[in-house]
Parts: C-alpha cells; structure tokens; sequence
C-alpha cells in the first residue's frame, strides 16, 4: 500500500468568511431540491456541485460518482449577518471585555501584562469577561460605554437608563472587527486563526449532500433529510428578507425576518438549544440537526465512530459440552461453512492449498485472491484452471476448521475476560458450544444465553489470540489474581462426593472413569479390592504436589462445634496433598471453585496448560460420577425432627416475649437507651437484635441436626450436599425451606409503612411488636400464612426494585470510571502514564509494579520459592505441563 | 529491583526458617526473578484493567450491604452510595466518621473514655432547651430540660455561665429558664434571627461531632464519632494523633496533605468494596488514587474531573457533553495529536498501548 495516508493529528478552528467562501462550490440560492424529472436543480439545495446521492450521476466539481466523490461545501450569501450560537457564550464574553469604541481590552495596560504573566490563556479570557464587565469607562480611548444585557437565547441590549436598545449582529460584528490583534493575543487568542468577528456568520457554508442524502420511500416519493430542510428554511427566509430589504419595507418587518433567520440558522446547528423552540417536522416530530447527530449513545461519537461493525462475526445461542476443552469453542457446521480463513500460499504449503482447492465438501478453499488483488470464486468449473494458476503469494480463502482460532464474548463486556480466544471445533447442530467450567469470566448460563464470535483473519492478530488473549492465559482474575475458569455447581459436587472418605469405586468403575478424562492408568486398589475415591482425584494432581489447607466442610464442622482436632475428625476434612496423592479431607469450592486453591497452584507451579488440563479432567470426572453415585434430592429431606420443630417454637416464643418486654419497658419509660441513640432508636435495636438471635439460634440447631442426618447417609442428603460443598445454595436457603423464614426487611428497616401506625389492616394501629413488623414465622415447607407471605414478598419487592435501578447506577459508574482511565497506561520504565495529558499518574503501578493477576495478594511465595532452590522440581510458570 | 518491604520480608522469613547465608543469598535472587517476571507488562493498558476490576465487580453485585438495623454502632455509609461519594470526591459524605484514638490512660481506662467521649460532643442549645420568642414583650426565653442536661452529663450552672458570656439576660434557677430582654423597638426579623442563633450556640464539646461512642477495639477502648473535625481533635492531648483515623477525603487533604488523602482513598474504597465481599486488588484502587490525587487536589472520577480534563479533543466529545467540547475546541484552536485510546479508534489506527505500540509485522509468503 504505497501512498498510503494517515491521519497525524486533528486541528480544530473557525472558519472564517473567506475559508467558507474559498471551499464553496456553489451559492445556494434555490429552496427547491430536485425539478419534475428527478434531476437535482442548479443552484438548489441538492446541487450536483456539492456531490451526488443518485446512482448514475457525476458530481459536476469532482466528476466522480456516487460512494466516490466526498462531496463539496456549498454557502449562502447571508443578506444579513447572524450570530453563532454555539458561540454565543463567547460572543457575548468579547462584548464584556471590550471596548465597542476603540476595540481594545477595557482594563488598563498594567492589569493586561499582569494577567498574560500569571494566567493560562483560557483563564486570561475568563479574567478579562469578569473584570471587565464591571467597567464602564474604556481606559484607552476614556469612551463612557453602557452596560450591555445578554437575554437569552441570542439577543444582546445596550442599557441606557430606563432604555435598552438592542444591539444587532451588524453592530457587534463592527465591534469585533474593531479588536486589535494584539489584545486577542492578549486574551489567549491566536489572531491568524481565530478572529471574533468570525462568529457572527455572513456567509453560511452548506454541507455536501453526502451527509444529508434523501431517501426514497416505498410510495416513490423523495423524503429529504432534516438538515435539508432546516436549509431549506434559511434560503427561503434569506430570499424573503433581502426582498424586503430592496422593496424598502418598514424596519419592523425587517428585524422580524431578520430574527426568523436567527432562528433557522439556531436550530440548524442544535434543535435543543435552551430557550430556542425546537424547529419541528409536519408530523410534530422534532428534527435532528447537527448537534444531535453527534451527541449521545445514538450520537456519531458514541454509535459510530468509538462502537464499528465488523465481518467474520457470528452469534448464536450457546450450550453445554463438558467434554470439549475448556481452551475450545464448538462452532456449528453451518457457521464454519460460510466463514473463510485467508491462507497465504507458500512453497511450503502449496500442496495442503491445492488439495483444499481440489475437495468439493466441507473443508474447502472458497476463493483466492491474486498477488494485484482481484478475488475469485473457486467453483467446479474453474476449479482446474485456479489450480494451475495459483502459485506461491496467492490467498486462498479456505472454510472454517478445527484447530482456527476465535475471539469468543459475551454482553455485557464488563471486564477483559468477557472476550478470549478458543480454538474452534467445528460439531453438527447450531448452537454455540462451551465448557460450562469457563463460564465464570462470562459470567454466562444456558437459559438462552446467545455470544458472539469472531473469527480471527490476520497472521499478527492469530498470534496475539493464542498467545495472549487464549482462555488458558486468562485462568486467572485481573482483578485479584484468583481463578475464574474453575469448577461451579455440580462439579463441585462431584468432586466433593468422589473425594469423600467412604466413596468407594470398583475397579472397571475406575478405569472407565479415568479413561474418559484422558487418563490411561487405573491406581492401585485397597485391600477391599476397592479403588477410594480420593486415589482417582489423586490421579488427576501432579506428581509433585504438596499443600494442605481447611476445606470449606472445616467451616462449617468449626460453626456448629463439631471441630476439635483434625486428627480424630469424623469427616476427615482438612486437606492434605503429599507428593500428588490426596491423603484426607475432601474437595469443595475452597479447593476447585473459582478463587480454589488447588486450581490456583497448578496454574502457577506448573503453568497455564497444566491448569487447563486439569480443569477439563475435573468437568469430565465430576459429571460422569453422577453416574455411578446418583444424585437427586428430595422434599423429605427438608423435614426436621418433631423435638426440633419443638426447641424452634420455644425459640419464637421467647424471642416475642422478649420483644415484648422492651415495648413494656419502652412504654414505663424505664428502658436502658444505648449511649448514644433516642429511646425510640434504641428501642428498635433490641427488638432487631432479639429477633435476629432467634433465628440465628434456629439456624444453628437445624444446621446441627442436618449435618448429622447427612453423616449418617452422606449419600441420600444431596441438597444438604451442595449447600456445603459450596456448589449452589446457602444455608439460609435450608433454613427458610425447611425451618423459619424470619424477620423481613425492607430498606434495612422492619416493614412499617402501610397503613397509619401499622402495617396491614390486621394489627392494632401502634403496635410494633414481632408479628406486625414482619416477623414471619413459618417456613416454606410448612406453608405461609397469608400475612407471612405478605411481608416476605416486600421484602423481595425491593431487592427486585433495587436491582434495576443499582445496575443503572453502577454502569454509569463504570462508564465514567473507563473514560477516566482509558488513557493510562504502564511504561517500560514502570511510570503509570496519562497519554492524551503525557502526565505521570505514579512512578511506580500500586508501589511495587506487580499485577494483580500474576501476583496473588502481591505477597512472594517463599515457601515455593525455597523448596525451587533445595531441588524441588518445580516447573517454571508458563514452560512446562504435567504431562 | 525487590520493594524494601520484600526485602524486610525475606530477611524475617531467612532467620524464621534459619537459612545459612548461600540459600539466603539463592533466595534473594529468586525472589527478584519472580519480582521481575509478575510485573505489569510494559505498555499494558493498566488504566482499563483497573476500570474494569472496580466496574465489574459494581454490576454484578447489588452492592446495597445488608445493614442490620440492630448494630448499636455509629453507622458507615457502604456498598454503592460510599464508592460514589469517594469516587466523586464529594466534600460533603453522608456519614461521616472518625476513630480516635487514645494515648493511655485514656485508653485503658473504660471510664476515661467514656467522660472524653461525653466531651467531644457538640452540643448546642437547641438539644437541651427549647427557645422561645415573645414578640410583643420582646423577650427571648430558653427553657432548659434538666433531665435531658443530666443525661448528657452536663451542669446547668456551667451553660448559663457559657450563656452569660456571650448575651445578657437573666437566669431563673427554680423554673430553669434564661430570659433574655431586648429593646422596645427591636425589629421582629432580629428577634427571630437572634433565636436562631442562639438555638444554634454551642454549649461544649467539638464543632461537627455528633455523636462519639466508645470501643473495646483488642485491649484498648478508643471512640468513634459520627461527624467529623480531625483539625480539632488532634489538638486534644488525650488522642493519639498519629492513628487516628476520618473518613472524610478532603479534610484529611486539608489537614494531612495530598498523600494522606490518596492512601485514604485506596482504604475508604477498599472497605466499600469488601463490605459486599467484592475482592478488589488494592494496586487498583491505588491507580484510581492516584488518577485522582495526581495533580495535587482531588479531582472526581466524571465529566467535571479527569474525564473531563483529557488532553485529548475526540476522547473528551466521545465521553459527554458533545457539542461543548467541539466549540471550545475549535474556538481555542485546540489540536488533538492522537495520542490517546479513543481517538485513534475513531480516525481508525491501531491504538497506541499494548501490542498496538510495537512495531512488528510479519512477511508472509
């Protein structure tokens, strides 16, 4: 590409009459568009001077044709002149800092060189408006001025005692030109490019037709876009007003026309102006004129120019496939079929082309494009011809195949991690195709969820996608360092049930197991001939590991006090790896969910492949376990003990008599106010506190007996299962199912609006006791009372109402938070840099440079780091994977 | 180049696992090689990884933290609203708290604190009397509420004196009431204002704080305040002035200068963004300080701070307010060299940060 142009930088200006006038190709003087037969009218508005919008026509200035010719300026000859509103700010800035006799700065030559010494020259002209508003007498030519009057939206008065007279744009364009150059270099001004009496227009430029083309309707007609008929208007108001002018009409008419082209010329440039009528279309819509085109998220700016369409995109609803890799996307045949992938011929594959050239199905060369560029179809015919034609330098477009790579994304694209790369495996049907362990980043689902993807066409741009922007790359979180692309739901599940100290598998049950997850040796089995669960998970470790930590199953022994030492635990829950062989506790989220720590291990001790391989081994492992173990729950398990549901009873029952023996207090004016807070305050804070232990007091003991029902047959309580492996479901959930639902709230208060001094028709105004204020005391199990359901729903009401307007707030946040920082970024030599201000932002990213994604919680690992130097044979990140 | 806090630290972890001086030495020096391979890549468009890491993490979560109404604490503004209020470097925050500390006794001693407490309070009239105006016999009467007074731990005798020395009037110790007599021809406006302005006299305690309760924080008892004054407060003997704590932006800017405000900021958000459970790596919140604090004030986030101070011209119209930034440009005769993100998007050229800033390409064929 020689000759090739680009862009260095953007200046921005006024023009001035003369540049308005030297670009224009034609005066428009015609308020008419196109004549009977379809033919656009010299000297009209679609003159072919300024470009050509119909196919077949030459634009008469370039002699070109239509997607060709730029279009050309045109201008009209303002009978009188007009201010700028867009400027107007400035306009009648000048008019306060100057003098309108001699033209000069009215402030005195001292304060003028003072005030170019100290201030920026946008802070100068600020200056110069303020003082010199104030001041009436010019110190240079000592003219007594009067004090001038802005009302909006551009008319400008001269006040003269009780009088104002009006001062018109031919008067404050004399004034302008009366400024001397060096007092506009003064004000901050640059006086070759920027006069002000530019601002007052006298002759109007008329944009090229190529940014206002009309449009033909289904019915035939011509539809004129709003920018030509706003033109429109200002030719025929600017003919009619110097006809006026010519046949010596009364000066009241005049001004009156005068205004209407103000008016025009206003809305020409913004249609929202304040204190301006917006100029309507016939059918009361309002038009769209310069300003709105640009502005806003349907604006130029925002939809066009920072937001561009591409090719070889695609989109579909995505699915499930736990047994591709997490590193791949499965692409519908119909998608690879139609998209292309350039490959450049060289002596060295000249060969594969050929042969891809010569095949009449799927994976097949669909064109080729010649070294000067002409494109061909390959088709049956000319097929034999290409083939003794192509030689090394021609591209050849072949289909889509496994192994290409794909950018992969879904909306929103909150961080970086919403778009990676995979490598393509092209399978029958026509969904996407993902493995579910790498929703995380995406934070996507299967209820119809639908991505895009884009398939990556340059060498450069394949490279930087497998190398960098590939799934295994970006495992890990910028945001903190921890693992995203990792076990969630029913893997952890799987992974806690196959890790549990009873489960036992058969031999053959084993091998097929492992087989499926690419493993191809069966560990050896325990005396019972048995195989244990946690020695086919060890197989899935690398041989050199070694780490413990609590399980998320320690929490929870710890809360209900079932923990006392880790030797006699009776889950044997603290995890323990030596040499890659889990010797106890049992794997949940804490070990394999996102943030897990044995994912977090593999990828940094043994590297992104070693990760990726054990993340897809995982998926494939936890879901064929279901197999053998089953999984279901059931609404059995939701039902307590009789003395249980007793003890919770006796638990609601205190909790009200309590409740009520704070009002009781309240009311004898005897209750203890905490320090600090009202009786009234305090008041509700012990009923909030005694409420909320008693269902803390419920939730311990239901936690309690459910845990020992589920030691007794960790098999048959599933949903207990994956609420405490972590997979899905808290044990509030357990709770309000099975026990209490409890105190709802609403805006962190109990509910207490409705009705006056209560909240439903049913309570005695005033009393604000547990039952009143939406202490709901069933559970779902038992069923709600009528007013229990009430009060909980208000409470989902607001979570509901919140949700939507939060995540208006939170993405105006972020929107705000992106175009502050866009623009920074980290230099070699470790500054963070500003680059549209080149200002350092820090001499140093977080005041150690480490990123957050390599480095967890920037702490150095030193215990890794040791054993590396005593001769541990720890691989280094990124080289090397297990196997 | 390990930070001197790494140093420090494989120092302590040397002698903790008794290294002899050659592993030491081989330690140091993997250490420096895993310092220098998890550093931030260069050209790494850090800002948007940083934007990224505080917005992401905003949508997804409500981010409204489940207050318990219960806590007998001095409530913390948290979740969204908090981050706004830093983010927009609001001067006026809707909770505003300060921890202070105490130099022993003060701080061991349950009682000590408790009476401090009481007397960082502000306290003004209009909490313990209620002030009345007669129009026509033109006089001011302030009715004390004893019981109110006692609570506070205040003496009447003490406020009337504070009262005395400011206006004149008469005191009635059986019916608790301070008259205050003015001139026949007194405008009423001026009665009015004085009223005012005596309900708004401060009787004891620190301008601003609201409310100050004590804290078993480990083994010492320190005090929490709704309101802030960290000005006034480092001037009591009783503080430790070197911990304690506000959590309003620009007073600290004001009283500890620019590098306080920015290490505050990385905590205040920090806290906000924790109390939801949203895990954010505090190198980003250091950025976002840092963009914030890097000229020297504390400039907000949005259209009115740095994005709206953006060098460059297209980056700046893309963001808000269009049409403004296209007439101040072209009237200032502004030139946008294309250095930045946005605006080489937009003239279409590969974008001046990570892979996009080096020069390579490759020969095909």
């Amino acid at each position: 590409m020689s000759g090739h142009k680009t862009i260095g930088s953007i200046e921005f200006g006024v023009l001035s009459p003369d540049m308005i006038r030297k670009m224009s190709t034609v005066e428009v003087t015609i308020p008419e568009t196109y004549d009977i037969d379809g033919f656009p009218i010299e000297g009209g508005l679609m003159d072919p001077h300024m470009g050509v919008v119909d196919p077949g026509l030459r634009c008469k200035t370039c002699g070109q044709k239509m997607n060709k010719c730029p279009g050309h300026f045109g201008r009209i000859e303002l009978v009188r002149p007009v201010i700028h509103t867009e400027f107007i700010k400035y306009v009648e800035g000048f008019l306060h800092a100057t003098c309108p006799k001699c033209g000069r700065i009215i402030l005195p030559d001292e304060i003028i060189e003072k005030a170019k010494k100290r201030l920026s020259p946008k802070n100068r002209f600020k200056f110069f408006v303020k003082k010199g508003a104030e001041i009436t007498k010019c110190p240079h030519c000592g003219y007594e001025r009067k004090k001038i009057k802005f009302e909006k939206p551009y008319n400008f008065f001269e006040i003269d005692g009780e009088e104002e007279k009006r001062i018109w744009p031919t008067e404050i364009r004399e004034r302008f030109e009366r400024i001397p150059d060096k007092d506009l270099e003064a004000m901050g001004f640059d006086p070759t490019k920027f006069r002000p009496e530019w601002l007052i227009l006298t002759v109007f430029p008329v944009p090229p037709v190529t940014i206002r083309p009309s449009i033909i309707l289904e019915t035939g007609e011509r539809a004129e876009d709003d920018l030509t008929h706003k033109l429109a208007d200002i030719v025929t108001i600017n003919a009619r007003l110097k006809e006026n002018i010519d046949a010596g009409a009364p000066q009241l008419i005049i001004e009156d026309l005068w205004d209407l082209l103000q008016y025009h010329i206003t809305t020409f440039f913004n249609n929202e102006a304040s204190g301006v009528a917006p100029a309507r279309h016939r059918s009361g819509r309002p038009l769209k004129t310069l300003v709105q085109r640009l502005k806003g998220k349907e604006g130029r700016f925002r939809y066009n120019l920072s937001g561009k369409r591409v090719n070889f995109a695609g989109r579909s609803v995505i699915s499930p496939d736990i047994k591709i890799s997490v590193g791949e996307v499965g692409v519908p045949r119909e998608m690879a079929e139609n998209i292309t992938i350039p490959l450049h011929v060289t002596e060295w594959n000249i060969d594969e082309v050929k042969e891809l050239i010569k095949r009449d199905e799927y994976p097949r060369a669909l064109y080729i494009i010649r070294p000067n560029g002409t494109r061909k179809r390959i088709t049956k015919d000319n097929k034999e011809d290409i083939l003794n034609e192509i030689q090394p330098g021609y591209i050849v477009e072949r289909q889509l195949m496994d192994g290409d790579i794909a950018l992969f994304n879904r909306q929103p694209s909150l961080h970086r991690i919403s778009l990676m790369a995979h490598r393509v495996k092209v399978l029958p049907g026509k969904t996407l195709r993902i493995n579910p362990l790498a929703n995380t980043p995406y934070n996507a689902d299967f209820d119809g969820d639908e991505m895009n993807i884009h398939f990556v066409q340059t060498k450069e741009a394949q490279t930087e996608a497998r190398e960098i922007i590939a799934v295994k790359y970006n495992m890990l979180s910028p945001r903190h360092g921890e693992a995203l692309v990792a076990a969630a739901e029913d893997v952890i599940t799987g992974m806690f049930l196959l890790t549990w100290k009873d489960t036992k598998l058969t031999k053959e049950q084993a091998a097929r197991l492992l087989y499926d997850a690419g493993i191809y040796e069966v560990p050896e089995a325990d005396k019972d001939g048995y195989v244990s669960g946690r020695k086919i998970f060890s197989m899935l470790l690398p041989k050199d590991m070694n780490m413990e930590f609590p399980s998320k199953l320690c929490d929870t022994m710890r809360k209900i006090g079932l923990c006392k030492d880790c030797k006699d635990c009776p889950v044997d829950a603290y995890v323990v790896i030596k040499n890659g062989e889990l010797v106890s506790g049992v794997i949940d989220k804490r070990a394999v969910g996102d943030g897990g720590r044995i994912v977090d291990y593999i990828y940094r001790v043994h590297g992104p492949d070693a990760a990726e391989t054990f993340v897809n081994r995982m998926g494939i492992i936890a879901t064929k376990i279901f197999k053998i173990l089953g999984f279901t729950t059931s609404y059995e398990e939701l039902k307590i003990s009789k003395e249980l549901e007793k003890k919770i009873k006796k638990y609601i029952e205190e909790g009200e008599k309590k409740v009520n023996e704070y009002i009781e207090l309240y009311r004898k004016g005897k209750l203890e106010p905490i320090p600090g807070f009202s009786e009234e305050e305090s008041l509700e804070i012990y009923i909030v506190t005694a409420l909320e232990e008693v269902k803390k007091k419920v939730t311990l003991d239901v936690i309690k007996e459910k845990f020992e029902e589920f030691l007794k047959n960790p098999f048959l309580a599933h949903g207990f299962t994956m609420v405490i492996s972590g997979a899905r479901g808290k044990e509030s959930n357990i709770i309000n199912m099975a026990a209490l639902i409890g105190q709802a709230y609403v805006r962190e208060k109990r509910p207490h609006r409705g009705f006056m001094g209560r909240v439903t028709a049913h309570f005695k105004p005033g009393d604000i006791s547990a039952e009143p204020r939406g202490f709901v005391k069933e559970s779902l199990r038992e069923g709600l009372s009528m007013l229990g359901l009430f009060f909980w729903g208000m409470g989902g009401r607001i979570g509901e109402v919140d949700k939507g307007v939060s995540t208006q707030i939170s993405g105006y946040y972020y929107r705000r938070l992106s175009n502050a920082l866009m623009d920074v970024i980290a230099f070699p030599d470790m500054t963070v840099r500003e680059v549209t201000n080149n200002a350092v932002i820090s001499f140093m990213f977080g005041d150690d440079g480490l990123f957050p994604m390599h480095a967890l919680d920037g702490e150095l690992p030193l215990d890794t780091l040791l054993s590396r130097i005593r001769g541990g044979k720890h691989a280094n990140r990124k080289d090397e994977g297990t196997d | 180049m390990l930070t001197e806090r790494m140093k420090e630290q494989i120092e302590a972890f040397a002698k903790e696992k008794k290294l002899s001086k050659k592993e030491k030495e081989a330690l140091l020096k993997a250490a420096e090689e895993y310092y220098k391979t998890h550093l931030v890549d260069p050209w790494e468009a850090i800002g948007v990884v940083t934007a990224q890491s505080l917005g992401e993490p905003a949508t997804q979560a409500t981010l409204r933290t489940f207050h318990m109404a219960g806590a007998a604490e001095v409530s913390v503004a948290s979740g969204m609203d908090r981050i706004l209020e830093i983010v927009d470097g609001l001067k006026k925050i809707e909770t505003p708290v300060m921890y202070v500390y105490l130099n022993p006794p003060y701080n061991k001693d349950e009682e000590k604190a408790q009476k401090l407490a009481r007397s960082l309070e502000e306290i003004v009239i209009s909490y313990i009397a209620d002030v009345k105006e007669d129009f026509v016999k033109k006089t001011i009467t302030i009715h004390f509420n004893t019981k109110e007074i006692s609570r506070r731990g205040l003496d009447i005798r003490e406020i009337v004196k504070k009262l005395e020395a400011k206006i004149s009037g008469t005191f009635d110790s059986k019916k608790n009431t301070f008259t205050i007599k003015l001139k026949e021809d007194t405008p009423l406006m001026e009665i009015r204002k004085l009223s005012q302005s005596i309900e708004k006299l401060q009787i004891s305690g620190i301008k601003g704080i609201k409310r100050a309760l004590v804290k078993k924080e480990g083994d010492e008892y320190m005090i929490t305040t709704s309101g802030t004054n960290l000005k006034a407060i480092l001037k009591r003997p009783e503080v430790d002035h070197t911990r304690t704590y506000s959590n309003n932006i620009h007073e600290v800017r004001e009283v500890l200068g620019i590098e306080a405000a920015r290490y505050l900021i990385v905590e205040e958000l920090y806290k906000a963004y924790m109390s939801s459970d949203l895990l954010v790596d505090k190198r980003h919140l250091a950025l976002v300080a840092d963009a914030m604090t890097a000229r020297g004030v504390i400039m907000p986030i949005g259209r009115t701070g740095i994005a709206g101070k953006k060098g460059s011209v297209l980056a700046r119209a893309a963001f808000e307010e269009t049409n403004k930034h296209l007439v101040e440009a072209s009237i200032w005769n502004e030139v946008d060299h294309l250095n930045g993100i946005v605006d080489n998007l937009i003239v279409g050229l590969p974008i001046k940060a990570g892979t996009g800033k080096v020069k390579l390409k490759m020969k095909l064929g």
